[in-house]
């Protein structure tokens, strides 16, 4: 195996034509990521015709570069203008723009760059060492693990609802409402449409996603005549660059959120139609529930910018370890990466690593060397980036209002995909003013159909419920949002009580339960391990209670 | 909207029809809501300090109405102007507006 990889990495390395074709994806990538409305998914597709006359590593070495800069391309305009360039960066903004405002955006853009260096370094070292193994892992899921582990993503509402759980869970349901709009999918049965034919295609989601976050946000920022005249950052006069060293020195000692978050990204990335949307906002709950600076969330806080970045570059090589072992395509990303090696007369499936070990391990060498590629990159172009934070914001607030406007309508060219994103924006406006969280609104978008598609297709299978509780995953999942779901309560309530000592030994017996009924020795030892840790934790806080009593 | 949900079509194939998870929706946002407004009855609120529509300070509002103002303007001629035009207009009419307009600018 070793002489493979390292004949597969002198393929990509020494060969100075591929180098300069991955060099030219990464930064096409890095640009698709950025512009809002311009998906990694279309910089991918565009690139497909370029590669036709490219061998067939030389192609996938092009596309793997545009989804690498893609990932992290993003983080630009979301830190920078608030606006999340691709879906997979939605979380980023939480606390990435918040940073970039109190002053420090070269540390914002900093931490963005090297945890999705950092996520993709780890994801790439797992996809070359673990991919048939876990590869497997995605074809246990079957709708009601899907389902269920939806169900736990919208748990995150809870979370995201900063305080206020009812209007929280209102805006989620809006977001879920919102995609129930137009033809479902399963019977395309036409809903809530009152007659007109624009809706039939019910709200696309990036017009939704920029309306709400983007021009809510830039109404709000000229709302004061004075705040409108300033520029984003207060110290416009001084020269801004990027902080690599203090971004690394951060990132290091957070080592414990970083491969959190990779592992979440990876573990989406695996599942088919799951990606990054859903990854960075995982991650970013998981990262705020395990902090010890919960209140900063949202703040700028630095863990808040580590999750999702280093979760969405591992969710790339997740989807690839799917797509190289299995021959499934785990989005649409991959699927046209697997169209292209069949232009190629190479028929991926399960047999492919054997069957042409050098090109798959050349895909595993190309994502690790994109990922030098994108920090080289992304380290220049930020510079140039960071100017926008010297130009007044209601200048900026007119460019890029025009400019969502153009990048909506590139999407599908479609007028009514504006009109969209304006009325979402006066949504997404109002809201905010009568304090209603938005986030939760865009994860009740982003996940709505998956849901519905799920449970249809759970319900179209076996009219048995009791299956989403007799299902190991499914069962997992469940008990995972109702751990989410009593989390903040064991927030609130007072160290030493009752209700604070039973919360974590209880949450983990509970999901040992489930891991005991996988049918698989790993799996069963590690089930084993955390009952002992519950009742490790039982007997710790019995100790000390008697200790406290005497 | 609750009421539209009961009006969608059943094309009568097995498995869950196409109303139901819109219906699952509209219910437990219209329990929310009811819970929302009884936790706004229930919290006491400082009739003097309570704020009324006539107290609404509309004016905290006018660079927002502006852009929504020059943004439907720029939607509703976006078919005669094209994306070009209509957006070059769009961006220098909401500069003017909200920048600031004097003779003295433009010498």
């Amino acid at each position: 195996m070793i002489d493979v990889i390292l004949q597969a990495f002198a393929s990509i390395v020494f060969d100075p034509v591929t180098l300069g074709l991955m060099l030219v994806g990464t930064l096409a990538g890095i640009l698709a990521g950025a512009i809002p409305g311009f998906t990694i998914a279309m910089g991918v597709i565009l690139t497909l015709p370029f590669t036709f006359g490219m061998t067939a590593i030389q192609g996938l070495a092009t596309m793997l570069g545009v989804f690498v800069g893609g990932f992290s391309g993003g983080l630009m305009s979301c830190m920078l203008t608030g606006i999340p360039g691709t879906p997979s960066s939605v979380a980023t903004t939480f606390d990435g723009f918040p940073l970039v405002r109190s002053g420090k955006p070269g540390l914002a853009l900093g931490l963005g760059l090297w945890s999705s260096f950092f996520g993709g370094m780890i994801s790439a070292v797992i996809l070359v060492a673990l991919a048939p193994q876990l590869a497997f892992l995605g074809l246990e899921f079957g709708p009601w693990d899907y389902f269920s582990l939806i169900i736990f993503a919208l748990t995150i509402t809870v979370s995201l609802s900063g305080g206020n759980i009812v209007k929280g869970l209102i805006a989620g349901l809006l977001g879920l409402f919102a995609a129930t709009v137009g033809e479902d999918e399963i019977n395309g049965v036409a809903r809530f449409t009152f007659g007109f034919d624009e809706f039939k295609q019910g709200f696309a989601f990036l017009p939704v996603l920029i309306g709400l976050f983007a021009f809510s946000q830039l109404l709000t920022d000229v709302e004061d005549d004075k705040r409108a005249k300033s520029p984003l950052m207060e110290k416009s006069g001084t020269l801004v660059r990027v902080e690599h060293r203090q971004a690394i020195a951060i990132i290091l000692t957070r080592w414990i959120n970083l491969f959190r978050s990779s592992f979440i990204g990876i573990f989406t990335g695996i599942l088919p139609a799951a990606g990054g949307s859903i990854s960075n906002i995982l991650a970013y709950d998981q990262a705020k529930k395990a902090s010890k600076n919960r209140s900063n969330f949202g703040k700028g806080e630095y863990d808040g910018i580590v999750a999702p970045e280093a979760a969405n570059n591992a969710t790339a090589g997740g989807a690839l370890i799917m797509m190289m072992a299995l021959g499934i395509p785990g989005d649409i990303v991959t699927a046209v990466m697997l169209g292209a090696l069949m232009i190629h007369n190479i028929i991926p499936g399960p047999t492919f690593i054997q069957d042409e070990p050098l090109l798959a391990y050349g895909v595993f060498i190309a994502f690790f060397v994109a990922h030098f590629f994108m920090v080289g990159l992304q380290a220049f172009s930020l510079r140039i980036f960071l100017l926008v934070t010297k130009i007044p914001m209601y200048v900026l607030a007119s460019v890029i209002l025009a400019y969502c406007a153009i990048g909506v309508f590139a999407l599908h060219n479609v007028v009514f995909d504006i009109w969209v994103m304006f009325f979402f924006g006066v949504i997404g406006y109002f809201m905010k003013k009568l304090g209603f969280p938005l986030a939760p609104m865009i994860l009740g978008v982003v996940l709505g159909k998956l849901a519905e598609l799920n449970l249809a297709r759970a319900t179209g299978i076996s009219d048995d419920l009791l299956l989403f509780f007799l299902r190991p995953w499914s069962l997992f999942f469940l008990i995972m949002a109702v751990i989410s779901v009593i989390f903040p309560f064991y927030q609130d309530a007072k160290k030493g009580s009752k209700f604070s000592n039973i919360y974590v030994p209880a949450s983990v017996f509970a999901l040992a339960i489930p891991l005991l009924f996988m049918e698989s020795i790993t799996r069963l030892i590690i089930a084993l391990i955390m009952i002992g840790i519950s009742f490790y934790f039982v007997y710790k806080s019995f100790i000390t209670n008697k200790a406290l009593i005497n | 909207m609750i009421n539209s949900s009961y009006y969608i079509e059943d094309p009568g194939y097995q498995g869950m029809k196409a109303s139901y998870w819109p219906r699952i929706i509209l219910w437990l946002l219209s329990i929310m809501s009811l819970v929302m407004l009884v936790k706004s009855f229930a919290n006491k609120v400082d009739s003097i300090n309570a704020g009324s529509f006539s107290q609404i300070n509309y004016m905290q509002f006018k660079n927002a109405l502006i852009c929504f103002g020059m943004f439907i303007i720029f939607l509703t001629f976006l078919e005669y102007l094209g994306m070009l035009l209509g957006g070059i207009l769009f961006v220098f009419g909401l500069l003017t507006f909200l920048g600031g307009f004097s003779i003295k600018k433009i010498n």
